[in-house]
């Protein structure tokens, strides 16, 4: 999944995009309005973490100018001033969350996977294909009740064809939204992962659960 | 009883109503009983006169006919009506000029009484004595000259009645004026409730004003016109208060928000970093990180509590003789080293001039100016400080070639929390420098102006009063 953060302290921005990366999201960052509604309308991100106060552009205007657009991508939005007044107005203006600084940063993963599930076809926490169950809070999978370790980026890809699950997901689709813009776009590189998961996943079991479909992509399905 | 249960208006107008209204009242009363009393005695007077003259008319034309003496005896007899009448209150008596009764009424001499005898005179002499049935009369005597010699007559008129009419006025003053008094005390009672009834409302309203509802203004035209100078000044007031809690109120929230973004550095810094087990470079780099933050924000704190000190003016100001162009040297000492950094060169220039102020004070004034034009500048740029004096004013310049300031911003960068950065993508700062520089300005009884021009640079002027020499010293 990918996460677009707009955010103008730097600090602040940098240790969210590492928490965020660590929690297996491609994360790209912005520091001002501008460049923020410019990336939440050309990147393909899942979620958009916005900050208001922000230079150029405030956080309020970006959504406006996004939501104008058709743009519906889920927007959690981030302030320091817990006026109610603000929340009222940021969720009237298409914000799907909110937040208040300083927050906890569980409360801002729990609070993106929720988002994230909201759009998907999937509703619940676990999501389950076949017996194999992906914990998208605690980034656990199981295969057949036995725990399946698997790396950051193993794990990202797993979710997002979870999400999907049943719906063939191209590759390009893939490569948009586990990496960030400064990833090398290289599709070769799905084909490795898939490979790494197919190996973790479906070896030991006959029953396979991730399936080719030529010329589109894969699909995480029963059969 | 406590003091204050006296100091009430209505008590103090009822207490001055009994006072007046009384002392009129009872002197009123006894002005009307004597003036009555006295028309009344001269109704009676009238009276025995008009009796008296009537006897001695009678007397006059009985000596014209010749039958003088003789007849004095048949007049008496002759009598009837109200004379006849035993001690019918209605009297009369002849005198000889020896004091002798020659003539009495039928109302006398059925009774054996008299007139008490007093000396002839020609002029009508009255008093009001006892007459013969105990009761006050009131007698006229009266000589008059006969060929027979002086006759005193003398005529009474029975006071019974009078004293009558007397009484019952008496009665009726004594029954009236308690009545009176009662009713009109009520009546003020009522009165000054009435017309204290806007002032109880006028105080009810105040009283619903509070600190949740300081926007609230009494209505000044539905207030009676006595109050209507209360009510403005209230409502003034009232402005006043509002305005200095919505600044406090303003201030405090501003001061929450600038700490919340150092607070969110560090906590998600601590989050993330404790959220797995991490190498030990990992965890001084994240250390270091919430070390610089923590500087931030004591940074902000310590200014929030100068500008917090200023304002209650718990801050002393030390007023020395400060020589201006010393001090800029100074200033250009401590940011030599931002300015070398940045790759800007300073320059002084001018002349020097003295001014009475905090010199702790006024450094911080200026390092925050000329900070502020090395911040911003480009790299390569210049930063050009002129000292000088005009008009009475020390004057210091700080001319930037640096990116400028917004026209539209020029008013609010001097603003608490403002932060012309913030819309240009530089992070840095509390957003106090400059409000604490215009407050310390202030203080010293200056003003600073700026004038800006995108892209080209910004200019900040300071004026100073000028206090040199003995002047410094006497103010």
């Amino acid at each position: 999944m990918r996460i677009l953060l707009v955010e103008d302290e730097k600090d602040l921005a940098g240790i969210i995009k590492q928490g965020l990366e660590e929690a297996g999201y491609a994360v790209d960052m912005a520091h001002d309005g501008e460049e923020g509604l410019y990336m939440a309308e050309t990147y393909p991100v899942d979620a958009v973490v916005l900050d208001i106060m922000l230079p150029l552009m405030d956080g309020i205007e970006v959504l406006k100018r996004l939501r104008k657009k058709g743009v519906t991508t889920p927007v959690i939005l981030l302030t320091a001033r817990d006026a109610l007044l603000d929340k009222i107005k940021g969720l009237d203006t298409g914000a799907d969350d909110y937040l208040t600084k300083p927050f906890v940063f569980d409360e801002l993963l729990a609070r993106i996977r929720s988002l994230l599930r909201r759009k998907a076809t999937v509703k619940e926490a676990v999501i389950r294909v076949a017996d194999l169950e992906v914990d998208t809070a605690s980034h656990q999978v199981k295969r057949a009740g036995k725990s399946v370790p698997l790396s950051a980026k193993e794990y990202s890809l797993l979710e997002f064809l979870a999400y999907r699950r049943g719906n063939v997901v191209s590759r390009t689709d893939i490569v948009e939204h586990i990496y960030n813009e400064e990833a090398e776009m290289d599709s070769n590189v799905v084909d490795v992962y898939i490979n790494y998961l197919r190996n973790k996943i479906d070896r030991d079991h006959r029953k396979k659960l991730i399936h080719t479909v030529r010329g589109a992509g894969y699909i995480l399905k029963e059969d | 009883m406590k003091p204050y249960m006296f100091n009430s208006i209505k008590l103090k107008l009822v207490i001055w109503f009994i006072i007046v209204f009384s002392v009129f009242f009872a002197a009123l009363e006894i002005f009307l009983y004597n003036e009555i009393e006295e028309l009344t005695l001269e109704l009676a007077d009238e009276h025995v006169h008009s009796e008296l003259e009537t006897l001695a008319n009678l007397m006059a034309i009985e000596e014209a006919q010749g039958h003088m003496v003789d007849e004095l005896q048949e007049l008496s007899a002759a009598v009837t009506g109200v004379y006849a009448e035993k001690l019918s209150g209605h009297y009369y008596q002849i005198l000889s000029s020896d004091g002798r009764i020659l003539v009495q009424s039928p109302s006398l001499s059925l009774a054996g009484g008299s007139l008490p005898v007093v000396a002839p005179g020609k002029e009508p002499v009255f008093a009001t004595i006892t007459g013969p049935g105990g009761e006050p009369v009131r007698m006229m005597t009266q000589s008059f000259d006969f060929a027979m010699g002086t006759l005193t007559f003398q005529a009474a008129d029975s006071l019974e009645e009078t004293a009558e009419l007397m009484g019952s006025f008496r009665m009726i003053v004594l029954a009236i004026f308690p009545a009176v008094f009662i009713v009109c005390i009520l009546g003020v009672f009522l009165i000054t409730g009435w017309a204290l009834r806007p002032l109880r409302s006028f105080s009810g309203k105040v009283g619903e004003i509070t600190e949740e509802n300081l926007g609230e203004r009494l209505d000044e035209r539905g207030t009676a016109a006595e109050l209507r100078p209360l009510a403005a000044s209230f409502n003034t007031m009232l402005g006043r208060l509002e305005e200095s809690f919505s600044k406090q109120r303003q201030f405090l929230s501003d001061a929450s928000h600038e700490l919340r973004t150092p607070t969110s550095i560090i906590k998600s810094f601590c989050d993330i970093t404790l959220g797995r087990e991490r190498g030990a470079q990992e965890y001084r780099d994240a250390l270091k990180k919430i070390g610089e933050t923590v500087n931030r924000m004591c940074d902000i704190i310590n200014r929030i509590l100068v500008i917090s000190r200023m304002d209650s003016k718990t801050i002393q100001f030390k007023p020395a003789r400060v020589e201006l162009m010393d001090l800029m040297k100074d200033v250009k000492r401590l940011i030599e080293q931002t300015a070398l950094h940045k790759g800007v060169t300073m320059s002084i220039g001018g002349r020097d001039v003295a001014v009475k102020g905090d010199r702790e004070g006024l450094t911080e004034v200026f390092t925050n100016i000329v900070e502020n034009a090395i911040k911003y500048n480009r790299p390569g740029g210049r930063v050009d400080i002129n000292v000088g004096e005009f008009m009475g004013n020390a004057v210091v310049s700080v001319e930037d070639t640096g990116i400028g300031i917004p026209e539209e911003e020029l008013e609010r960068i001097f603003d608490r929390f403002y932060r012309v950065d913030a819309s240009r993508g530089v992070t840095v700062g509390s957003g106090l420098g400059l409000s604490i520089v215009k407050t310390i300005i202030e203080a010293h009884g200056g003003r600073i102006e700026v004038k800006s021009q995108r892209g080209k640079g910004s200019t900040f002027t300071v004026f100073l009063p000028v206090k040199n020499g003995n002047a410094a010293a006497q103010a």
